[in-house]
């Protein structure tokens, strides 16, 4: 099962799964499209449990659950211990964590509104039935922009929000008290500078802010404890065309994920590039260039209304080790990478490291 | 606050959020505003004598009011609305409201009695220290016209004409089944036309062969088409703006044009940012329909032809986009819930319209179509050696005319293929 690893959102009403075709598995969910999208994996009793929550463009949630690999079931995500409906709530980023230290089977889900209000939630998994129970709240108000990302780390216990004004900030997450915030410090460009993604590294020592700076996208590493800027990935360039100097992608960053070990953080950007970076040396191990040709239309219809040329690439994650098939399967990462121009790509590392 | 005015028989009409509501008794009037739709349709003269009628006979014996107005539309999926007021209130705005209803209620029965049509504008004018602005006098006047079932022209307070056009028509309007020409209008050199007044128009007769007719959202673009030789005087088009979102007149001005002339293709090109498509929707659905003034507003044939925001990021002019706000982002997200009320699911071209706000809420980028003018700034210096020529022509914005131009033919080569 390689859910975890492939699906991040469809931008189109359906979803596809694992690599060749024949394996997709589609669910209709909202016409409106789907945007954000969060998994929730579990094993109890030697029985899998797979909950997906997906967030639509009309602000709504929907909870899906995935039985015996094959079959998706939609399930009414109000009767599961809280109204996530009322009062016309809308939401746009989410996130699932599991708590897998002390494996109490009580893990987090929290969620964002384009209103500014971060809401927290208890999961678990009782009776075979997802539960949800209100955590607590976080109101960021209107402060010129609105939060864009969201991710959180149980094991450091830190929860951490990126606005679309260039702000990043670090919650704790028990007691929801701020513990950093860092300012959007690029001088010029300062209404461009929306923060794209954010990722905890797997033990929660880093977090890494994919961010805007005018019309490139750059890298920062954070220190989670005691909130200090560890540096940039970014790539050599002489260009005299950006005034910045320092850039990662030439073109927003749209996604980052660290791989299991934390050893490597990927990008992917406007650009139509996917970059795996060093995280311990900070820096760039590969760029992989996307373009349009790299894919083969089945049907003409996926290409009909906007031939774009480029292939800007906008979600990407790592694959863990032993769950891609084919040869180093067992021993490499791999990458999928989801781009405008409609493709799903998956890569896998070369060599037998 | 308090809100006060003096009508012609010497009474005051004063409201005050503060002022103890012992002066009025518990008794509650109602006043009921509805459309006539019966056979027996009365004038807009008669039907607002006899609610001032009420609302005095109210006031004089210190009764409370409840206005309820009744807005149904024609439009499908919306429903019918309320609004209500209170008098006396102790809801500032709401205490403004009623007195400013009552002060215009009594403007128009005097202006229908000298049968007397004015601009909103002059409503406005008659006591400018109650009404405080333009905009309340609008809003009660539209929720007058919609409330009672009249068009502005019948009720006498008309909105100031604000939508711009430029080519060459004629307005016929029908007389038992003859046409009667009632004006010509002809492009005079770079100089935009007001959309005239329609009422009594039937028919909007286009004097030349043209190829297309074209809307855009802004002023601006409308001024850099008219003063350029592709769309200038001696093109085959007709250019219309509605400077922002449309007026009434705008809207009736182009639904009239297409009924009339179902064969040329329309064309909306507006800004790549959710109010731009949110205009578009204006044209095409009519707006909110009220349930009298039907059909006479929206232009259903009307298509957006607009590159998506993506194409305008691969001119490479992405430094010049703006952050998507709150606001940008709310609205994105209505269209989009909104979707089945101005488009079809399957239709491909009308889905282009909910991906473009996918693309905008995910890219959290807008553009604004001006922005193409400076692009390509050797085009900028060259454009501006010619002008030098001639000097005194106003500079006209020579990429986006490129722009919109190329587009355009794309367009209509689409058009063509289709019907072979």
């Amino acid at each position: 099962m390689v859910w975890d690893g492939f699906l991040k959102f469809w931008q189109n009403n359906i979803n596809e799964t694992d690599n060749p075709k024949s394996y997709v598995l589609e669910k209709f969910v909202d016409k409106s499209g789907i945007h954000h999208l969060s998994v929730y994996e579990d094993k109890i009793d030697s029985i899998n449990y797979i909950f997906i929550i997906a967030v639509s463009f009309n602000g709504k949630l929907h909870l899906l659950q995935i039985i015996d690999n094959n079959e998706i079931k939609i399930l009414n995500i109000d009767d599961y211990g809280f109204n996530f409906t009322q009062n016309g709530e809308s939401y746009w980023a989410i996130k699932f964590d599991k708590d897998l230290e002390n494996n109490q089977n009580f893990s987090k889900f929290v969620t964002t509104s384009p209103n500014g209000k971060i809401k927290i939630w208890n999961f678990k998994i009782l009776n075979g039935l997802p539960n949800f129970e209100f955590y607590g709240d976080i109101n960021l108000g209107h402060n010129n922009g609105f939060p864009t990302c969201i991710d959180l780390s149980i094991v450091e216990n830190k929860l951490s929000i990126g606005d679309s004004n260039g702000e990043v900030l670090i919650f704790e997450l028990n007691s929801l008290k701020p513990l950093f915030t860092f300012h959007n410090n690029s001088l010029q460009n300062s209404s461009n500078s929306t923060v794209r993604s954010i990722k905890f590294s797997p033990l929660g020592k880093i977090l890494a802010v994919a961010k805007d700076i005018g019309n490139y996208g750059i890298i920062t590493l954070y220190d989670t404890k005691y909130g200090e800027n560890i540096g940039n990935l970014t790539i050599p360039s002489h260009s005299t065309k950006n005034s910045n100097g320092i850039y990662s992608h030439d073109g927003w960053c749209f996604e980052i994920d660290f791989n299991e070990t934390g050893e490597s953080l990927v990008s992917c950007g406007y650009d139509s590039k996917v970059r795996v970076w060093n995280v311990e040396n900070r820096e760039r191990e590969s760029t992989l260039n996307l373009s349009p040709s790299d894919l083969d239309y089945e049907d003409s219809n996926a290409n009909n209304n906007d031939d774009l040329g480029t292939s800007p690439a906008i979600g990407v994650k790592f694959i863990k080790k032993g769950i891609r098939g084919g040869a180093g399967g067992d021993k490499n990462d791999g990458l999928v990478v989801i781009s405008l121009d409609k493709g799903i790509r998956w890569y896998r590392e070369a060599g037998g490291i | 606050m308090v809100f006060k005015t003096i009508l012609d028989d010497n009474i005051i009409v004063k409201s005050d959020e503060n002022r103890d509501n012992r002066y009025f008794d518990k008794k509650i009037r109602e006043i009921n505003f509805y459309p006539d739709l019966g056979t027996t349709r009365r004038s807009a003269k008669d039907r607002l004598k006899s609610l001032f009628q009420l609302i005095y006979n109210g006031i004089k014996n210190k009764n409370s009011l409840k206005f309820t107005f009744n807005i149904s539309y024609c439009n499908k999926g919306l429903k019918p609305t309320k609004k209500i007021f209170r008098f006396p209130s102790s809801n500032v705005s709401e205490c403004h409201k009623v007195v400013s209803l009552i002060k215009i209620i009594e403007i128009l029965i005097s202006n229908l009695e000298k049968n007397h049509i004015a601009t909103r504008r002059d409503i406005y004018y008659q006591d400018v220290e109650l009404f405080g602005n333009q905009s309340i006098v609008d809003m009660l006047i539209e929720t007058l016209c919609k409330s009672l079932g009249f068009s502005s022209h019948e009720i006498g307070a008309i909105p100031s004409q604000k939508g711009l056009f430029y080519g060459n028509i004629e307005l016929i309007s029908w007389d038992n089944s003859n046409s009667i020409l009632v004006t010509k209008f002809h492009k005079i050199k770079n100089s935009p036309i007001l959309i005239p007044r329609l009422q009594g128009i039937n028919e909007i007769k286009i004097i030349d062969d043209i190829n297309f007719i074209l809307v855009v959202e802004k002023e601006a673009v409308f001024n850099s088409l008219i003063n350029s030789k592709e769309f200038g005087q001696d093109s085959n088009s007709i250019i219309v703006t509605g400077k922002g979102y449309p007026d009434r007149l705008t809207k009736e001005f182009l639904s009239i044009i297409s009924q009339t002339n179902p064969n040329i293709p329309i064309f909306a090109i507006v800004d790549f940012d959710p109010y731009g498509i949110n205009i578009f929707k204006q044209y095409k659905t009519g707006g909110k329909l009220d349930i009298v003034n039907g059909n006479r507003l929206k232009t259903p044939s009307i298509s957006l032809i607009n590159g998506s925001i993506m194409d305008y990021l691969s001119m490479n002019i992405g430094e010049e986009c703006l952050r998507l706000n709150l606001r940008d982002f709310t609205m994105a997200k209505y269209l989009i819930e909104s979707f089945e009320e101005f488009g079809d699911y399957s239709n491909n071209n009308d889905l282009r319209i909910i991906s473009e706000c996918q693309r905008m809420m995910f890219l959290m980028q807008k553009a604004e179509i001006d922005v193409i003018k400076s692009n390509q700034p050797q085009n900028k210096k060259l454009y501006q050696e010619l002008c030098h020529e001639q000097s005194n022509i106003c500079k006209p914005a020579l990429d986006i005319v490129e722009y919109i131009q190329r587009i355009i033919s794309n367009s209509l080569r689409n058009i063509n293929e289709n019907l072979k």
